[in-house]
C-alpha cells in the first residue's frame, strides 16, 4: 500500500509538473522561444525603413566578377533582362536598390516586405523546427534562416535559382545556385544598419560586401504594382549588342 | 582644403548611391543634347502613376497645327511619392508646360519638369537620363 501510495504521488507529481510546464510554455511571451534556442538579446527591428546612405558613410564598392562571369556580362543582351517582365530582382541587388522596406518580427520568423517589386521574404528563425528546402528547391530569393546573435539579426540565405541579375539589378554578373548571402541587421537609436557579404565561387573573385543605413519612415510603403506591358515597352528602344538577323 | 575634402566626400557618396539609383533599364536612348531638348505646352490626357515607370501623356499641336500626343517617362511611383508627387498631383485636362529629353524623331521623352497653369512645379528626382547642363 505504501508503495502504491508513493507510486500515485509520483504520478501526481509528474502530471502536476507536466501541467505546470504546459502553462509556462503557453504563457511565456513568444519571443522567448527564440531565447530558448540559445540566442542573445533581440533587437527591435520591426518598422518601415527609409534609406539614409551607405554604412558609416563609406561608399559601397561593386562586386568583382570572375572571368567567366565577366564574360557572361559582356555577352548578355539587355532584351533578355527578366526585369522587363516584372520578375523580381534577387538579393543582394534587391536590397542595394534605393527603395524602402518593412520588417515584421514574429516569434518564429522575420518577414521583410520590400517596396521594390513588392517582394516579401520570410526569414525562418532557427530552433523552431522549420522544414528545410529540398536539395533541388531553388528560388529567386533563396531560402533564408536567421538567428539573433550579439544584439543583431543574422540571416543566411542559400538555394538561389540562377539569375543574370545575381548581384545587381542592372549589371549582368550572374548568381549561380552556389550563391550565399549573409546579412547582419542591428539598430542604433532610430537607425537600422546592415552589413552583408555575398559569396559565389563561380561568379565572384572574392566575397562582395556592402552595408547601408536606414531611418524610420512614418508613411506606408507605396505599392510597386509592376505593369509588365509598361515594363517591356521601353525595351524596344534598346539596341542589340549583336547584328540584326537576316 | 576643407572645401576640397567636402567636394570629394559629396562625389564619393553620389557615386555610391547613383551606381544603383536607376535599376529598371538603361536610359541611353534618350538624347542629352541641348538641341533635342523639348519644352511643350499642352493638356494632360493621361497620367499613369505606377512602376517601374510613371508615364505622362500630353496633347499639344505640332508645327502644322495638328494635334499630337507626347509621352513622358519618369521615375516609379515610390520615388515620386518621396518628392511629394502623388497620383492626384496631375489630373486629366490640366494645362501644363513640360520639359524633357526625347528620343530623336519620337514623341517620347524622359520627363524633366512639369509646370502647371497655377505655377506649381513638379520636379521628379534626376536620373541618368537627365543631362548635367539642364538646370531646372
Amino acid at each position: 500500500m505504501r508503495h502504491a501510495r508513493n507510486g500515485n504521488s509520483f504520478r501526481r507529481a509528474i502530471v502536476t509538473g507536466a501541467v505546470a510546464a504546459a502553462v509556462i510554455i503557453a504563457f511565456t511571451p513568444p519571443v522567448s522561444a527564440q531565447s530558448a534556442a540559445g540566442s542573445s538579446a533581440i533587437p527591435k527591428l520591426t518598422g518601415i525603413w527609409h534609406r539614409k546612405g551607405p554604412l558609416n558613410g563609406k561608399a559601397n564598392a561593386p562586386a568583382v566578377p570572375t572571368n567567366r562571369a565577366a564574360g557572361f556580362n559582356q555577352a548578355f543582351d539587355d532584351a533578355f533582362n527578366p526585369t522587363y517582365d516584372c520578375s523580381p530582382t534577387p538579393i543582394p541587388g534587391l536590397i542595394n536598390d534605393d527603395y524602402d522596406f518593412q520588417i515584421t518580427q514574429q516569434p518564429d520568423r522575420v518577414i521583410i516586405r520590400y517596396e521594390k517589386m513588392d517582394v516579401v521574404r520570410t526569414i525562418w528563425l532557427e530552433g523552431h523546427g522549420h522544414p528545410k528546402p529540398a536539395s533541388n528547391d531553388y528560388t529567386t530569393q533563396g531560402h533564408s534562416v536567421g538567428r539573433y546573435e550579439g544584439g543583431r539579426l543574422v540571416v543566411e540565405t542559400t538555394h538561389f535559382a540562377f539569375d543574370p541579375r545575381g548581384f545587381s539589378a542592372n549589371r549582368w554578373v550572374p548568381g549561380s545556385t552556389l550563391k550565399k548571402m549573409t546579412e547582419r541587421y542591428w539598430r542604433e537609436g532610430d537607425t537600422l544598419k546592415l552589413d552583408s557579404v555575398s559569396e559565389d565561387p563561380i561568379s565572384l573573385k572574392r566575397p562582395y560586401s556592402y552595408g547601408w543605413e536606414w531611418t524610420v519612415r512614418k508613411e506606408e510603403l507605396t505599392p510597386y504594382d509592376c505593369d509588365p506591358q509598361d515594363s517591356r515597352w521601353g525595351a524596344q528602344w534598346h539596341d542589340s549588342k549583336y547584328p540584326p538577323d537576316k | 582644403m576643407r572645401r576640397w575634402f567636402r567636394t570629394l566626400a559629396v562625389v564619393a557618396v553620389a557615386l555610391g548611391l547613383s551606381a544603383e539609383a536607376f535599376a529598371h533599364h538603361s536610359t541611353t536612348y534618350y538624347s542629352r543634347e541641348q538641341k533635342d531638348f523639348v519644352k511643350i505646352e499642352g493638356k494632360v490626357v493621361k497620367w499613369e502613376y505606377r512602376s517601374p515607370h510613371s508615364q505622362l501623356y500630353v496633347e499639344t499641336s505640332d508645327k502644322d497645327g495638328k494635334a499630337v500626343t507626347w509621352r513622358f517617362e519618369t521615375t516609379p511611383a515610390a520615388w515620386l511619392a518621396r518628392e511629394g508627387i502623388t497620383k492626384d498631383s496631375i489630373k486629366f485636362g490640366d494645362q501644363v508646360t513640360v520639359e524633357g529629353f526625347p528620343i530623336p524623331g519620337q514623341q517620347f521623352a524622359w520627363l524633366g519638369k512639369i509646370t502647371k497653369a497655377d505655377g506649381t512645379r513638379l520636379l521628379p528626382q534626376r536620373s541618368s537620363a537627365t543631362p548635367d547642363w539642364w538646370k531646372p
